[in-house]
């Protein structure tokens, strides 16, 4: 007994020589990850990288046609139900189902993950309060912005208490005072216990947030290291433009920089 | 709190399947403005009332061999009418599940969407396959099965196990048309992630449909050619139908797959009771169900390979070959507008579909023997064809901004004269309107070399025709804008007036057109000299109409921006 509480959990996430091709095309290739259970973990590349096939293969949305996933140490495959439970996804595409109302929609998803009825009421009654959309919670999701969409794909994914959380590009087109409190949220929450797998373009939020950075491009990891390793030398955007070999040109665009 | 067990947990999400389903029905109803709302109670009642004809139809004509006045109807005749079951059912059977999906997207639970939630495949399968029995297609399949239920009232010394043995043959031919829909449905999805092979599959369909709405004819045509061979022989077109009893004997390999297709399986499952064969009866519950294990299984692979690929295919970088160019001196605006329209129409599905509709019919009708008199088609026969071409591609003329979407803006921010906007649209409808016929003109000219001198007025009551369509196009375009994709073999239109308007001032153009016809007949003018002035006039017009549009274009682009954009767009 003593021997097992002194064992360190599995890893909330693991991968081993995952890949994905299409035809010809190779979108992930061998890819090695491990994040530790209550790790914030981010995940970076340019676009076209991999990040949201990497995510799909993750979450079972995608086969991968090589290489295995394992979640809290188990196995995962699409049809690995008990595990989908633990997991909430925001995927890059919002599959939302438009004619219903954000309130319907919360309570369908909830439904879906099996969180009983009277949770059900009280949970998406203080979500959509801090989402701030209470006064829009009977409106069709067709005529939500594109924050808005976003907003409520991410209270569809906490409703049923992830253990482990997908986010692909969570703030894109959230505003200033929405992602400030999304922030907060999130990082309370790998206080307590959760695990956070983000991609995300804003470093800086990259920055502030994650305890553990990998890098991946062109279907290939090409490093992953601790957040604290990452900015001993530089600053992430510094390190991701070395990696991804895209340093800003000297002189870019002569013909419109040089214009009357 | 403790989850769920995993049964509570299935039930749990088969409640919630069903109250969403129930949503997206009310919703789609909802949304509607109440023009859509009065012309879909209209088009439901009129296939209700379809449907139930249909039914006691079928009923009847199952029926009638079993009625005491008709004892005696010759065998031949019995046969006939199993036929004509058969062939109801098999047609359903085989063309509903696209009719569907091309009609009633809204209506379908999107798969994809109910893939994060804990579900598994078999089970996300199973309620898929359950919510099949709710949807239109299966609805519209029952009144048939009461139809047959009806008609055993009728049988002759029909007992009531007779009768009753009938319920799980119904039962498992119900079963095998729900799955077997389902099935050809989720294909269909399959095939249509590659826009190659839903562009391909549109153009078979469109085929198919043509073809069967000039079968009538092409029968005709080969009676009338037969009776002319064999002019002593009296041969009716009812000695045709009646002397081939050939399906129920194996004879040939289209008969084998006829006799072991589920359609063919039930009628004969059916004749068997009527004979009061019930080991026949047996045999072919047994082949029903086997049927209904194989397709369920095939479904249930299929979907599992559907659901773990991409919506849309990775391809890796893809370079599309641009071999489209305009080489015309005219201004930059004109010429750009005009290109990237035209690079749209023939990229896009709609726009594919459209081109190839009209030279398909040329085709179809010469087969039917339709304007093959001794002195070669008439000229109403071309103009007809010349009308068809406009009708078949009205949508693309009187929404031209629709296919644009946010892309609108460009001509509002980038400040272009609207002129040219609009001479870049009606050069680019104008050029794909021409290549449509000359590619009809010389398929004219191959199966009516005799044609020449038609399309010498041909031509110019085409360009009446297409001038007429233009100013029609372009003031339509200004004043009931509508979303539209090019890409989705639905197409949505919100209002449908304006396509009402447009088929009745098409019908007046073409009688326009028709015009010098008249004149030529009575007057004796040359048709030349006639249609030439007409399609000055109608020329003048246009340019007259282009010039109003194009005044009031500044004023009406943020209407028409915020109706191409609306959010509930196709």
């Amino acid at each position: 007994m003593k021997l097992m509480d002194t064992m360190p959990p599995p890893p909330a996430l693991e991968t081993h020589a995952l890949s994905r091709h299409f035809g010809r095309f190779t979108a992930v290739k061998n890819l090695n990850i491990t994040v530790p259970t209550g790790a914030f973990f981010g995940f970076l590349g340019p676009n076209g990288a991999g990040k949201s096939t990497t995510i799909k293969m993750l979450t079972g949305l995608l086969t991968p046609s090589a290489g295995s996933v394992r979640i809290f140490g188990e196995n995962f495959h699409p049809q690995a139900v008990a595990l989908k439970r633990k997991i909430g996804v925001v995927p890059e595409k919002l599959h939302l189902f438009e004619q219903l109302s954000a309130r319907e929609y919360l309570h369908f998803s909830a439904t879906m993950y099996g969180v009983a009825k009277a949770d059900i009421t009280t949970r998406s009654e203080e979500i959509l309060h801090f989402m701030r959309l209470e006064d829009k919670q009977h409106q069709a999701l067709a005529d939500y912005s594109h924050g808005m969409r976003k907003k409520i794909a991410l209270a569809a994914a906490l409703m049923h208490q992830p253990r482990l959380l997908f986010l692909d590009e969570p703030f894109e087109g959230l505003d200033v005072v929405s992602a400030k409190a999304l922030q907060q949220l999130l990082k309370t929450l790998t206080q307590k216990g959760m695990t956070i797998f983000l991609t995300s373009h804003i470093l800086d939020i990259v920055e502030k947030l994650c305890d553990h950075v990998a890098m991946i491009q062109q279907g290939e990891l090409i490093a992953s290291a601790p957040i604290e390793t990452w900015l001993s030398k530089g600053s992430l955007e510094s390190h991701f433009l070395k990696h991804m070999g895209q340093e800003p040109l000297h002189s870019p665009l002569s013909w419109l920089t040089e214009a009357p | 709190m403790k989850p769920l067990k995993d049964h509570q947990l299935r039930s749990q999400q088969l409640g919630a399947l069903l109250r969403l389903q129930q949503y997206l029905m009310v919703r789609a109803w909802q949304k509607q403005h109440q023009l859509s709302r009065w012309s879909s109670l209209l088009s439901h009642g009129f296939s209700t009332l379809f449907s139930l004809l249909l039914a006691v139809g079928v009923g009847f004509v199952i029926a009638l061999p079993g009625m005491e006045t008709l004892q005696t109807a010759p065998d031949l005749l019995l046969r006939w009418l199993w036929i004509f079951a058969f062939g109801i059912l098999g047609f359903m059977w085989t063309l509903s599940p696209l009719l569907f999906l091309m009609k009633n997207e809204n209506l379908s639970l999107d798969l994809r969407k109910l893939l994060p939630f804990p579900m598994g495949v078999k089970t996300l399968h199973r309620y898929h396959c359950l919510l099949a029995f709710f949807e239109p297609w299966s609805l519209f399949f029952y009144p048939l099965g009461l139809a047959v239920l009806w008609s055993s009232a009728y049988w002759p010394e029909a007992t009531l196990v007779n009768r009753l043995a009938l319920v799980p043959l119904l039962g498992l031919w119900a079963m095998v048309h729900t799955l077997g829909n389902r099935l050809l449905q989720d294909m269909m999805l399959r095939l249509f992630q590659s826009r190659y092979w839903k562009e391909l599959l549109s153009l078979i369909l469109l085929f198919v449909v043509i073809f069967a709405s000039f079968a009538p004819a092409f029968v005709a045509e080969q009676l009338t050619q037969e009776k002319l061979r064999s002019a002593p022989i009296n041969l009716s077109p009812d000695m045709l139908l009646y002397s081939q009893p050939f399906w129920r004997v194996i004879e040939t390999g289209l008969n084998a797959l006829l006799y072991f297709s589920p359609p063919g399986i039930f009628v004969q499952g059916l004749w068997a009771l009527y004979e009061h064969q019930y080991l026949v009866w047996i045999q072919q519950l047994a082949s029903l169900g086997l049927w209904s294990f194989l397709i369920y299984q095939g479904s249930w692979k299929l979907l599992k390979g559907l659901l773990q690929e991409p919506e849309t295919p990775i391809t890796g970088p893809y370079k599309r070959k641009n071999n489209l160019n305009l080489h015309l001196p005219l201004p930059p605006v004109i010429q750009a507008v005009a290109l990237k329209d035209l690079h749209t129409y023939f990229r896009s599905l709609l726009g594919k579909l459209a081109f190839f509709l009209t030279p398909l019919m040329v085709i179809l009708l010469r087969g039917a023997g339709l304007g093959a008199q001794a002195g070669g088609p008439s000229f109403s026969y071309l103009l007809s064809i010349i009308g068809y071409l406009f009708l078949t591609s009205v949508y693309l003329y009187i929404n031209v901004f629709g296919p644009e979407g946010e892309g609108f803006k460009h001509y509002i921010l980038s400040g272009a004269d609207p002129r040219a906007i609009f001479l870049g649209k009606n050069l680019a409808l104008g050029l794909f309107a021409c290549a449509q016929f000359s590619l009809i003109s010389g398929i004219f000219l191959c199966l009516y070399p005799q044609s020449h001198a038609l399309f010498q007025t041909g031509w110019l009551s085409f360009l009446s025709l297409l001038f007429g369509v233009l100013s029609l196009g372009n003031l339509l375009s200004i004043r009931t804008p509508g979303p539209m994709n090019l890409n989705k073999s639905h197409y949505k239109q919100n209002n449908g007036t304006p396509i009402l308007l447009s088929f009745q001032v098409l019908m007046v153009l073409s009688g326009i057109i028709s015009l010098p016809l008249l004149l030529h007949a009575w007057f004796s003018t040359p048709l030349l000299l006639l249609n030439s002035t007409l399609c000055m006039l109608m020329g003048f017009s246009w340019y007259a109409i282009l010039t109003y549009a194009a005044q009031l274009f500044p004023q009406e682009a943020p209407f028409i921006l915020e109706s191409i954009t609306a959010k509930d767009a196709a």
